[in-house]
């Protein structure tokens, strides 16, 4: 790191630009809600400059600017669960994912580690949000995460090229999770499961619930913080006899206010978990466009009923669509009028 | 020809979500009996396998497996999902991922079906007719109103390596690694079996997709990889 904190925040007030000046994108066609900034600073990392600017021309309101850096994984945005399995020999061989599984699991043999692995890929949509958040959190700050997490954000290429550590970090949080815990609906460490039964693992824990854990493994660094399920949201005409009455209940329009306003909070970042009840195609859906150099790529149609996701908001368009990092890609949300039940998670970290 | 029939579950029926509505009317759902909607989907997709049987030869996989001395196996029947204990292909490790909506079968091919579940042997030719013209409609994902459109969708959870066309067909393989007493010999068995299927993957798409003049998709799964409730 050479005692440097590369990457700063850009801040939209001081930029010499206005929004009204920037090019419309017609597969968006929507304006973008601006947010405020966070510390102001000298831009001195003009590559960052670059990407932040030509995402807000994309209509890109761009929370999570960190993740559009040039970097040599040109298609990642964001922390990817994914890649437990597609680079799963890779890691099996890294002496720092050893060393953290280790950590916490001493007698891991390489089976039990490659199955601990793969139960994040099946799992660790929470887990990558959550890593999302803390990467934002520290923006500017790597010698802080150096110094709290034990290794570096992010390593270097000799070309310059920067590779964001987020297998890391999710797994060192996975692993703090389980290390004293059965994993979820059975008696079973996620160790011995992997010698049990590897598909009951699978319909485990998102990671987004029994956050808890969260704010002690920021306590276990040093840290301060904390992730909470702040909000939730029922589809009005089908939940409205059951759940009306329950405490933080909300209107499915008032959600986005509520997005709005923390997306305006530099010190917050927020996590939204959709879906995951027993229903089928017939019964909504949530809709993903995947977000690829600006050009709206693929369009893909998620059941609810098959899971629920969790994945980091990075901001909102003027009519409600939301722009998400999920799986390490960035993408546009857009949820049927059918689908039942929206949770917004706050991450502060002090 | 494989003469079982086997049946996919209720409960996965209601997880999918048929058109229930258009399979009354159908008269191939009655309120929640699902009995009959079983039967004709287990006849229709036994034709539909032993269909792929005769065009594809999906045995012809095992063998490369064999004569390429890859250090994998088969899953037995316990570790197999519900999918692939469904299939009657002849193959220890391809199958097909796709469900089947028997709602969308004209009423005169649903009475064929219903023919055929009492006097198979008679109605032979004519459940090949009706499978090898219509199995394009009737594995496709519809979510009601996208029409006209293609999309990705997710088979299982919201994980792009279950991520497939709407209309494609689907065949999924799956197999296990063996263990072994050195790491490195283990990670790198791992590694080989993941890079030939990886190329074979284009090559059996490609052509099968020729063969039946339809989009294909093949996905390879480690065990360990496999669980479709993923998050």
């Amino acid at each position: 790191m050479n005692g440097i904190n590369k990457i700063k925040r850009p801040d939209i007030n001081n930029l010499n630009f206005s929004q009204n000046n920037l090019s419309i994108n017609s597969n968006i066609n929507n304006k973008v809600e601006m947010m405020s900034s966070g510390d102001i600073e000298n831009i001195s990392f003009f590559d960052i400059l670059d990407d932040f600017i030509d995402s807000l021309k994309k209509n890109i309101l761009n929370k999570y600017y960190i993740f559009s850096i040039n970097s040599n994984r040109t298609d990642q945005f964001g922390a990817n669960q994914g890649t437990f399995v597609t680079d799963n020999a890779k890691l099996l061989k890294d002496s720092k994912v050893k060393e953290i599984i280790k950590t916490y699991f001493p007698e891991a043999t390489i089976e039990q580690m490659e199955q601990l692995l793969i139960s994040i890929n099946n799992v660790g949509c929470g887990y990558a949000a959550l890593t999302n958040s803390i990467f934002c959190h520290f923006t500017g700050k790597e010698e802080e995460f150096e110094e709290a997490f034990g290794f570096p954000m992010y390593t270097e290429d000799e070309n310059g090229n920067i590779n964001f550590n987020y297998e890391y970090l999710m797994l060192d949080i996975f692993c703090f999770k389980y290390k004293d815990n059965s994993a979820a609906g059975t008696d079973l460490s996620p160790l011995e499961l992997t010698l049990e039964d590897p598909e009951t693992y699978t319909e485990g824990s998102t990671g987004m619930d029994e956050l808890d854990y969260f704010e002690a493994y920021l306590q276990s660094k040093g840290l301060d913080g904390s992730a909470k399920l702040e909000y939730f949201v029922f589809n009005a005409e089908i939940y409205d006899e059951y759940y009306s009455d329950t405490e933080n209940y909300h209107k499915i329009d008032e959600i986005y206010t509520f997005i709005r306003d923390k997306l305006k909070d530099s010190s917050e970042e927020i996590i939204i978990n959709v879906g995951g009840g027993q229903f089928s195609q017939n019964d909504g859906y949530w809709t993903l466009y995947e977000y690829n150099n600006g050009e709206n790529d693929e369009k893909k149609i998620v059941n609810p009923g098959s899971a629920g996701h969790a994945m980091s908001v990075v901001g909102i368009t003027e009519d409600n669509k939301l722009i998400v990092s999920s799986w390490g890609k960035q993408y546009i949300l857009e949820v049927s009028s059918e689908e039942l039940l929206k949770m917004i998670t706050v991450v502060n970290i002090n | 020809m494989n003469d079982e029939l086997k049946y996919l579950s209720i409960e996965e029926i209601k997880k999918v979500g048929i058109d229930k509505k258009l399979a009354a009317e159908k008269k191939i759902l009655n309120s929640d009996d699902y009995n009959l909607y079983l039967q004709i989907q287990a006849l229709y997709k036994k034709v539909f396998d032993n269909y792929l049987n005769q065009k594809i030869n999906p045995n012809s996989l095992d063998q490369k497996i064999i004569n390429n001395n890859l250090k994998i196996r088969c899953l037995n029947k316990e570790e197999k999902n519900i999918y692939q204990n469904w299939s009657s292909l002849d193959s220890n490790y391809l199958y097909v991922r796709n469900f089947f909506y028997m709602e969308r079968l004209s009423i005169e091919d649903i009475t064929v079906l219903k023919q055929a579940l009492v006097e198979e042997e008679k109605y032979k030719k004519e459940l090949l007719d009706i499978v090898s013209k219509t199995f394009k409609e009737v594995i496709k994902v519809n979510f009601k109103d996208i029409k006209n459109q293609r999309y990705r969708v997710f088979y299982g959870g919201m994980n792009p390596i279950y991520e497939f066309y709407n209309d494609s067909l689907v065949l999924f393989m799956n197999y296990k690694i063996l263990p072994q007493d050195d790491d490195n010999t283990y990670i790198n068995n791992k590694s080989e079996a993941a890079n030939y299927f990886n190329y074979l993957k284009q090559d059996m798409e490609k052509k099968i997709s020729d063969i039946l003049k339809c989009n294909v998709e093949v996905s390879f799964y480690d065990f360990k990889f496999q669980g479709e409730n993923v998050k």
